[in-house]
């Protein structure tokens, strides 16, 4: 499905060394009239976003593949967050530029006709759309935005996948997976606390019905995004890289000036250059290694352009490093794991912290690097100055076993049993799933967490932890937008449900390894990805349906 | 933060008026801020909304609850908007910002 290029390649495209910091999260006032299109930034975003693509068809005659197709175009919308939202500054540079955006629209609309912007930021992404300024874009160009969460899902199964056989989809995906519409990537040049970075393909991330994507959001999360890639891959590639994003997304990062828009027609190839361009080996580039192994990549790819490097700062999913300590010095993290891929516990004291580091970086995908991402939120919220001494026990993990017995470790090296986690002083919060061995050292039923992957659930209960925390985008000149598209969402949510058309799976995102799928044909075995209609709706399972829509997370009242 | 504090206080305002008007039958605080935000809306909150592009009966609504809690961040905003030529050349003091 999608196009097959005889010829792939990958333009690195230097924008002018202009000052780019007006109107990167959110599109000015005056767009869509003159005064807009005189900007010099704009003029320069439009003049590099066009040569870039213009080079790229020269290459590789993407256009002419492209004319007249529909196209799904999905940027990367996380949390939209104007400079007021925290007590930094400046803009946080989570979504794809609007003015990136904008130019890249505007070549894709001289050749089609039928564009739809699609995306699910997981939490309100028509009020981030509405805020960013995505809706004026839309209707500028004559294009559909789409909220993938209110839209009803579908089911494929992808039987060469390794965790994501079965997978659900919102329909406009679908025509993606069944080859009725093209794709479109366009991501913003980040890091990110799970994956390392987040760029082109781990862009689809946002693509799964919601609750799909909290399946394998573990250690397995690199494996699962790459399995996406058996359903459908983009056509093509624009990274938005005007202006990057450093440290812990999809927590508060930090602005690089990056001045250059990179595209390509193997989204594996262009986010592999792009890891280089951010000072990162993409040969420790957990996705990559695997989307390589897959077969995914093009060793023979055309690279066009400079490599220049600008390095970006790691993303750090953990709770150990120094940076972490200096800004929370009261927060002390006990991690145990047992499985093969984490170190045996031999001793009770004296274990080196390189131990207790890989035990914990062992779930990089999910509770460390959700926690770590909750405790940026905390960091760069208003009320940090009145919780930065705050004292907190953290717990993750089953417990690594000794002698028959559970314990969690700390950065010092010791060994805790579960009787003297509950004796701790201060309070104590037991994170993940798989923590639920030591649920009863939790201070309090409310702070077991359960979930992976169910961040907007951890994110309430440890800011009840960490009270009075305030969360980012307390600018009420936004907020009521926020506010319009939760309440919207829920309502087209239930009214989905409630026609027989669901717009999300059942949370079932309690274990590791592939979910099951039938026993397959021998024909459908050799294909990458299938049709799994879902039977229809019973009025019981509609019910159900209705039950299971929840306004903020699954395990939230 | 200023921001939040002040739309709630604009909302426990009317809601306190409301009150005078139910409990003690005195309509005069609920009119005097009907009638301010709606002089406001005619002065400068219509204009103000027309020149950001906000859509007629979306100005009228906010600036009514709002006042100038609402027209006032709008103007702001296009005065911060509003650049020159100068304001797009790249300085050495651009962000570079690091929360090591």
């Amino acid at each position: 499905m999608g196009i097959k290029y005889e010829h792939n390649a990958v333009v690195i495209a230097e924008a002018p060394k202009l000052n780019y910091t007006h109107n990167y999260v959110c599109l000015p006032y005056d767009y869509g009239r003159q005064s807009y299109e005189d900007r010099a930034d704009v003029k320069a975003i439009k003049a590099t976003v066009r040569g870039a693509l213009d080079d790229l068809d020269k290459a590789t005659g993407w256009k002419e593949k492209f004319r007249g197709q529909k196209i799904l175009i999905k940027p990367n919308l996380v949390f939209v967050t104007p400079k007021t939202g925290y007590r930094y500054d400046y803009d946080i540079p989570q979504t794809t530029d609007p003015r990136v955006f904008d130019a890249t629209m505007e070549v894709l609309s001289e050749l089609c006709d039928d564009i739809v912007i699609g995306e699910g930021s997981g939490l309100v992404t028509w009020g981030y759309a509405k805020i960013a300024g995505y809706l004026r874009i839309a209707e500028k160009y004559g294009a559909r935005f789409m909220a993938f969460e209110e839209r009803p899902t579908e089911r494929y199964f992808c039987p060469k996948a390794e965790v994501g056989r079965e997978v659900y989809f919102p329909d406009i995906v679908g025509e993606v997976v069944r080859g009725e519409r093209l794709y479109v990537s366009h991501p913003k040049t980040k890091c990110n606390i799970y994956t390392g970075v987040t760029l082109g393909f781990k862009n689809s991330m946002g693509t799964y019905s919601v609750n799909m994507r909290a399946r394998n959001h573990t250690y397995e999360i690199d494996t699962k995004l790459t399995d996406i890639m058996y359903a459908f891959k983009p056509d093509l590639t624009v990274i938005d890289g005007i202006i990057g994003g450093e440290g812990n997304t999809p927590g508060p990062n930090d602005p690089v000036l990056f001045d250059r828009i990179i595209c390509g027609t193997n989204a594996v190839e262009v986010d592999r250059v792009t890891t280089e361009l951010m000072g990162f080996d993409p040969k420790e580039s957990r996705l990559l290694i695997e989307a390589d192994k897959k077969g995914f990549n093009d060793p023979d790819v055309e690279i066009i352009g400079e490599k220049r490097v600008v390095p970006f700062r790691r993303a750090e999913p953990t709770l150990l490093s120094e940076r972490f300590k200096k800004n929370w010095p009261g927060v002390k993290e006990f991690v145990g794991y047992t499985n093969p891929h984490v170190p045996k516990l031999t001793k009770l004291d004296g274990i080196p912290f390189e131990d207790v580091f890989a035990m914990e970086q062992y779930d990089r995908g999910g509770t460390p690097s959700s926690l770590g991402t909750c405790f940026e939120v905390f960091f760069a919220s208003y009320t940090y100055p009145l919780t930065k001494k705050r004292h907190l026990n953290v717990v993750v993990g089953e417990g690594a076993e000794f002698e028959g017995k559970k314990y969690w470790i700390s950065d010092d090296g010791h060994a805790y049993s579960l009787e003297e986690l509950k004796e701790l002083p201060y309070l104590t919060v037991v994170v993940g799933e798989n923590s639920a061995p030591a649920k009863e050292a939790a201070s309090h039923p409310f702070f077991f967490i359960r979930g992976w992957g169910e961040v907007n659930n951890l994110a309430v209960r440890m800011a009840a932890a960490m009270m009075p925390t305030l969360p980012g985008q307390t600018d009420l000149h936004w907020l009521p937008w926020i506010g319009i598209g939760a309440v919207r969402k829920y309502v087209v949510k239930l009214a989905r449900a409630a026609m027989g058309h669901p717009t999300d799976m059942t949370y079932d995102a309690f274990r590791d390894g592939p979910y099951t799928i039938p026993e397959l044909e021998a024909q459908n075995l050799d294909v990458d990805c299938i049709p799994a209609p879902l039977p229809p709706l019973t009025l019981k399972d509609r019910l159900k349906a209705m039950k299971e829509t929840k306004i903020l997370a699954q395990f939230l009242i | 933060m200023v921001a939040v504090l002040s739309y709630v206080a604009c909302i426990g305002l009317w809601i306190v008026n409301t009150l005078i008007l139910i409990i003690k039958k005195n309509p005069f605080w609920l009119l005097l801020l009907f009638f301010t935000h709606l002089f406001e809306l005619l002065t400068v909150g219509l204009k103000t909304g027309r020149k950001f592009g906000e859509k007629d009966p979306v100005s009228i609504a906010s600036c009514i609850c709002f006042g100038f809690l609402w027209w006032l961040p709008l103007k702001k905003q296009m005065e911060r908007e509003t650049f020159t030529d100068d304001d797009f050349v790249r300085r050495p003091d651009d962000i570079v910002i690091r929360h090591d």
